[in-house]
Formats: C-alpha cells, structure tokens, sequence
C-alpha cells in the first residue's frame, strides 16, 4: 500500500450491524452474503478501479461466526469473481479486539482463489 | 454486641493467641524475678540506651512488616473475590448458551457473541491476574482459547452449497437459529462441557494465584 493511496473505510459495527449474523440471506438477518453485496464487493471494486484502500474495521461488533466472514471475503472471489491479487492490493483489515481474524480473513480469500484455480483449471 | 465480639475474635485469632502467650511469659517472667528463683537467668539493672532502642526498632519494623504483608495480602484476597467473580459470569453464559444450543434455540448471532466475549474476557482477565501479581500457570489461558478455537467451527461454520436437498449438513442454519444433527449436537454437548471445565480450572487457578 502506498502512502498517497486515499482510504475508503467500512467499520462493519456502525455501517453495517452491530451482531453480523449466519452466511446466506435466507438463513437469517445481517448476512455475509448481504454484507458482501451491499457493502463490501461494491467498496472492493470502486476501490480497485480508483487505487484506493478499503480500510474494513471488524472491531466493536459482538462477535463474527466464521461462515459471516468466510461468505463475505471468500465470497469476493466465488461470487464476484474479483481477482485475489486486486482484493490482497484494495483491502486493509483492521482488527484489534481480535488479530487472529485478519489472518482468518486471508485464508479464506487464499482458499477461495485455490479453489477457483482448481475449478478453473478442470474446466478447460 | 457479642456477636460482633465474636467475629472481632474469630478475625482476629491469632493476634489474640500471641497477646495471650506474651501476657503469660511476661508474667511467669516477672514472677521469677520477683521472687527471686533460682532460674539460671542473670539480669543486669542498668539499661542500655542503644540496646534499648535497638529493641524498640526491631519491635516497630516487625510490626510494620506484619501490617504491610496484611494489607498485601487483604488487597490480593479482594482482587481474587473480583477477578472470581468475572468467571463467574462466564460461567452463567456458557451454561445459557449450552442450554440455548440443547433445546435448539441458539441463535448464531449469540453463539458468535459467547465465542468472543469469552475469549476478550479471558485475556482481559489475564491482564488483571499480572496487574494484581497473581502468578497463574499460562497454560490455564492457552486451554480455554483452544476450546474456543474448537467451538467456533462447531457453531458457526455452515457450508457453502446450495439449499440442500438431499442429507442435511451438520450444522445448518434457519431463521437465524443453529440447528444441529445428532452426532454434532453430541460434539457441541461435549464442547460445552470441556470448555465449562477450563472455566473450572481457571478458577482453581486463581484461587490458588
């Protein structure tokens, strides 16, 4: 990241909910599925055709179950089909109260992309 | 009136019991004296200043360390009663929540919310446990946050697919409520007990801090 990109910022507990809640839509309110599409792929792709940072705040919510973030960031890749290396190049995660979900975060964007190669590659 | 006596006694046990001893050998000591028996014990009748006030300092410096280590060890015992305490709700949360995922009325939102405020209070507690010099063994820690490392995937990993029509998944999720099958609800039954267990094991440990 340089130090003249400009930043785009989502704090997931003000913008979006407080309690973010199971993976898809229909299984209930405040959805990875909803946040990726509302929020996040949205911020993502603006930023990557800008070379702006998105800066996501996962702090202060009451707590992420791992199909939330694994929808939300790996869906970016599944769903949206954004290239891995744009999003490692357009997001910036902020977590504190938790650090070790940043790094949940990238392995979850590292296995959707493995998975999409996989799939990519059996195709042709 | 008495019964207040009565606590001020029990409270005070060994203070009462050292007065006692030292009222009686100063009295069988001052009745040798006075009558002059034949003890062995040679007294001088002048007083030595410096060893007078030798003896004064070491009586005030003792008295002054036994108060010093009272209130240390006063302070330690309110810091264990809140820090106790702290687990003690954690305690009545994971209970709720494992009463909650028992009769299948666990909403994901909670079961994500118990994961992390266990874990913030957990390490926020290990914070206070150093702040108050109350040496715990790390390990303690490090158990809980591993039980929370295995609950999590348990509760809160549904799968990516579409709606499901053939055999249900483990854990699925409907209305915003954890439904379990029968062989996961049996692993999250035992998750809560295990993890209940480690909350045990940290109070032990600051009890015996």
């Amino acid at each position: 990241m340089l130090a003249s990109q400009t930043k785009m910022r989502i704090k997931i507990s003000q913008d979006f909910a407080f309690a973010p809640g199971p993976r898809y839509i229909r299984e209930g309110l405040h959805s990875g599925e909803e946040f990726r599409r509302e929020m996040l792929a949205p911020a993502v792709r603006e930023a990557i055709e800008t070379k702006q940072i998105v800066e996501i705040d996962l702090d202060g919510v009451a707590g992420y179950g791992r199909s939330f973030l694994e929808e939300a960031f790996g869906g970016l890749i599944r769903e949206d089909h954004i290239p891995h290396e744009s999003i490692l190049g357009a997001i910036s995660i902020i977590s504190n109260e938790q650090p070790s979900q940043r790094d949940r975060i990238y392995n979850y964007l590292k296995t959707a992309h493995e998975k999409e190669s996989q799939k990519m590659a059996s195709h042709t | 009136m008495r019964k207040s006596l009565r606590r001020w006694l029990h409270t005070h046990k060994a203070e009462v019991a050292i007065t006692l001893i030292s009222a009686f050998i100063g009295f069988v000591g001052g009745l040798g004296v006075r009558f002059d028996l034949n003890l062995n014990f040679q007294f001088d009748d002048k007083i030595d200043p410096v060893e007078f006030l030798s003896l004064v300092c070491t009586i005030i410096l003792a008295l002054v360390v036994v108060f010093v280590l009272d209130r240390q060890k006063d302070a330690e015992k309110s810091a264990k009663v809140v820090l106790l305490k702290r687990v003690e709700e954690l305690h009545a949360l994971v209970s709720e929540n494992a009463a909650s995922a028992r009769g299948g009325r666990l909403p994901y939102t909670q079961a994500a919310a118990m994961l992390k405020r266990v874990e913030l209070t957990v390490n926020r507690l290990w914070r206070l446990l150093e702040g108050a010099e109350v040496t715990c063994d790390p390990e303690v820690r490090l158990s809980i946050l591993r039980q929370l490392e295995v609950m999590d995937p348990l509760l809160t990993d549904t799968p990516t697919a579409a709606p499901f029509l053939g055999n249900l998944p483990a854990l699925r999720v409907e209305n915003g409520i954890l439904l379990f099958n029968e062989q996961r609800s049996n692993e999250v039954e035992t998750a809560f007990e295990d993890l209940r267990d480690k909350l045990t094991t940290l109070d032990f440990a600051i009890i015996n801090g």
